[in-house]
């Protein structure tokens, strides 16, 4: 004998179903669209097989489900199956247990309306190209802190595909778990919270039973800090929150979307707008304007961090141009003037091209150096004197000697010294005959070299050159600037190359002399050109020797020089000797 | 068919009956007074071709020395040796002549 009743439930506008139901077990055992044969199939309390088949057929004999009373009869409220099974849209408004649900219903929605917030997200793969998250209004932050340069992590938003109205509903804020989004986590509302002023931040521990886990909560709000813990960990966790440190981390409060929709995206470029971060499933979600994100923190220790490495460097680089004057071209000189035209400065300077770009001739090794500095005293013997008398009659800087090695290892090196050599020769010629500067004497070169306190300016002129061609060491070809090309001629016409590449195409013509194209080439071969034809041989190693004259204009001598001046330097610098 | 011949090749103006040339019609190039004479170097030595891609960009034009110089080459290309000075013909009056 069971215990059976009745339940009602509406169909359809004007259609009921009648569930007879074991009020013990809690179980549906026949549904019947007659009401008179639900009730008489219950008072029976016969649940077993032969009477639930009478019934049936029976209950197949009648007419309808269709009721001509629209009233619903009276129901038993005991036996309202828990939830599971019950469509809440569904359920008309005149039934009070259907109200009450509904009603339930209605305000956790509201709730949930209240603590979370719809946001159309951009997704391709999704219908449309959009699909809705729900993130909750109180967005918290977990442990982004602890990692420096990743991603805002945040509690995970739970994302639903239908429609609103088919959304789990919660008493209190739902917040999914990490692992699994698509469950959400159903908290139940914080008790027991004292209202203060200055709320503290309380943490609890509290056991999940859908997840078989520990999750801490905020005690003020209801908002899970961390979930999927075991129960020492809660409580540890719980323990390190609830220090009076002012390290706990303070759940951060989104600020409220500002644009319209709340797009994160900017529709013209794709961008997120500002505001909008991503979480750590890559989805974009609202913080408010004034959060700024860790990886923007790192990113702006990384601007500090290069803004000193560019000071260091720029410092660095005026440390290196200062030490670059201490350390500029020190090297002997032996220059012409400046604003000469003649020797190697004139457009067409023959073989003394090589000395334009040194201005003068460098001497690339240190060479040795003889100055003298000389005080004529005239002796006078004075009669019956212990001592010869001296009196002075002048000073005078004697003769420099330089005695300079020089080195040739490639043509270029032995274009310079060929230069050199005879930079020297003509140095020491008037100009006479056919020359320009007709009867001007040999020209004054200038000396520099050593730091401006040895040679600065100091004008001489070539009094005797020097030079001994040894018999010992090899000698290399001079004349060409384009002499190692042309070297290789013989080279590269035994070679007889049929690569078909225009530089080399460009080459072959070059040493037969030819324009592409067969243009004739009118002009006449160029001194070059003669000049390959007969080389001049340099040795490889030789020593010069060259005597200077100081050579001080009577100017310079008379109204420029002052001892206190050249004693203390300053006229070293103007090329007094 | 026949084979139909590019305006560079010495055939261009040459005939065909059915699967034969015809005789071959010389296509003669003018002496002109800008012609460069130069002497074959060791390069180009029996490579009228290799002197006709450096000179002209297109190595079927070897044959235009021949033409251009007919008295002093006759047996290409043995002929086009180190020292033979010939005239070499600029790549305007060949796009004149031969049309390309």
């Amino acid at each position: 004998m069971a215990n059976l009743a009745v339940q009602t439930r509406q169909t359809g506008p004007n259609e009921y179903a009648y569930f007879v139901v074991d009020v013990d077990q809690n179980l549906s055992i026949a549904t019947f669209a007659n009401l008179e044969l639900a009730n008489k199939f219950a008072a029976a309390g016969d649940d077993s097989d032969a009477a639930l088949l009478a019934a049936r057929q029976e209950n197949i004999n009648a007419t309808g489900g269709v009721r001509n009373n629209p009233q619903p009869p009276p129901f038993v409220p005991a036996v309202t199956p828990p939830g599971g099974g019950v469509t809440y849209e569904t359920i008309p408004k005149d039934d009070p247990v259907a109200k009450q649900l509904n009603d339930a219903n209605a305000a956790r929605e509201a709730e949930r309306v209240q603590n979370t917030r719809a946001v159309r997200v951009a997704d391709p793969n999704y219908e449309g190209g959009f699909r809705y998250e729900i993130v909750p209004k109180s967005q918290e932050r977990t442990s982004a802190n602890a990692v420096p340069n990743t991603a805002t992590t945040f509690t995970t938003p739970v994302i639903f595909d239908q429609p609103v109205n088919q959304v789990q509903n919660s008493a209190t804020p739902v917040l999914g778990n990490a692992e699994d989004p698509s469950i959400p986590l159903v908290l139940p509302p914080v008790t027991n919270v004292e209202t203060a002023a200055q709320p503290v931040p309380t943490y609890r521990a509290e056991y999940n039973a859908i997840q078989d886990s520990w999750v801490v909560v905020n005690a003020n709000t209801g908002q899970v800090l961390t979930s999927g813990l075991t129960e020492e960990q809660a409580n540890a966790l719980i323990v390190d929150e609830n220090a009076p440190t002012p390290n706990i981390p303070q759940p951060q409060v989104a600020a409220p979307n500002p644009y319209p929709g709340g797009l994160p995206y900017d529709e013209d470029s794709g961008l997120l707008n500002p505001g909008f971060t991503l979480n750590e499933r890559n989805e974009p979600v609202f913080v408010g304007f004034d959060f700024v994100e860790p990886a923007t923190q790192a990113s702006a220790e990384q601007s500090r961090i290069e803004a000193q490495t560019r000071e260091a460097q720029r410092q660095q680089t005026y440390i290196n141009q200062q030490r670059q004057i201490n350390n500029q071209d020190w090297r002997l000189r032996l220059s012409l003037a400046p604003q000469s035209n003649y020797l190697y400065n004139v457009p067409d300077a023959g073989i003394l091209d090589p000395l334009k770009p040194s201005n003068g001739v460098i001497f690339p090794y240190t060479p040795q150096i003889s100055t003298s500095y000389k005080a004529n005293y005239s002796p006078t013997d004075l009669t019956h004197s212990n001592y010869r008398g001296y009196f002075y009659q002048n000073s005078y800087t004697d003769s420099v000697t330089v005695t300079a090695t020089f080195t040739a290892q490639n043509t270029r090196e032995a274009n310079y010294l060929l230069a050199v050599i005879h930079f020297f020769r003509s140095v020491t010629k008037m100009f006479y005959g056919q020359s320009q500067n007709l009867g001007s004497p040999p020209p004054i070169c200038y000396l520099n070299g050593l730091g401006e306190y040895q040679f600065n300016k100091h004008p001489v002129v070539v009094s005797q050159f020097n030079y001994t061609l040894p018999s010992d060491v090899d000698y290399i070809r001079a004349g060409s600037s384009n002499n190692l090309q042309l070297n290789q001629n013989p080279l590269r016409d035994k070679q007889s190359t049929t690569t078909n590449s225009g530089l080399n195409s460009v080459l072959r013509l070059a040493n037969a002399f030819l324009k592409p194209g067969g243009a004739r080439d009118l002009r006449p071969p160029t001194s070059t050109l003669t000049r390959v034809n007969s080389p001049t041989y340099v040795p490889t190693r030789m020593e010069i020797v060259i005597t200077l004259l100081p050579m001080q204009s009577r100017t310079q001598v008379s109204q420029q020089f002052n001892l206190q001046t050249f004693a203390n330097g300053q006229q070293l610098k103007g090329g007094f000797w | 068919m026949a084979a139909t011949y590019d305006s560079t090749s010495p055939y261009y103006t040459t005939g065909y009956s059915q699967f034969f040339l015809d005789t071959m019609t010389n296509r003669p190039i003018p002496f002109l007074n800008d012609d460069q004479f130069w002497p074959i170097n060791l390069t180009y030595q029996y490579r009228p071709d290799l002197l006709a891609f450096d000179l002209y960009g297109n190595s079927r034009l070897w044959w235009t020395f021949y033409q251009r110089n007919p008295n002093t080459l006759t047996r290409p290309p043995l002929d086009f040796a180190v020292g033979v000075q010939i005239y070499l013909p600029q790549i305007t009056t060949l796009q004149t002549v031969l049309g390309f």
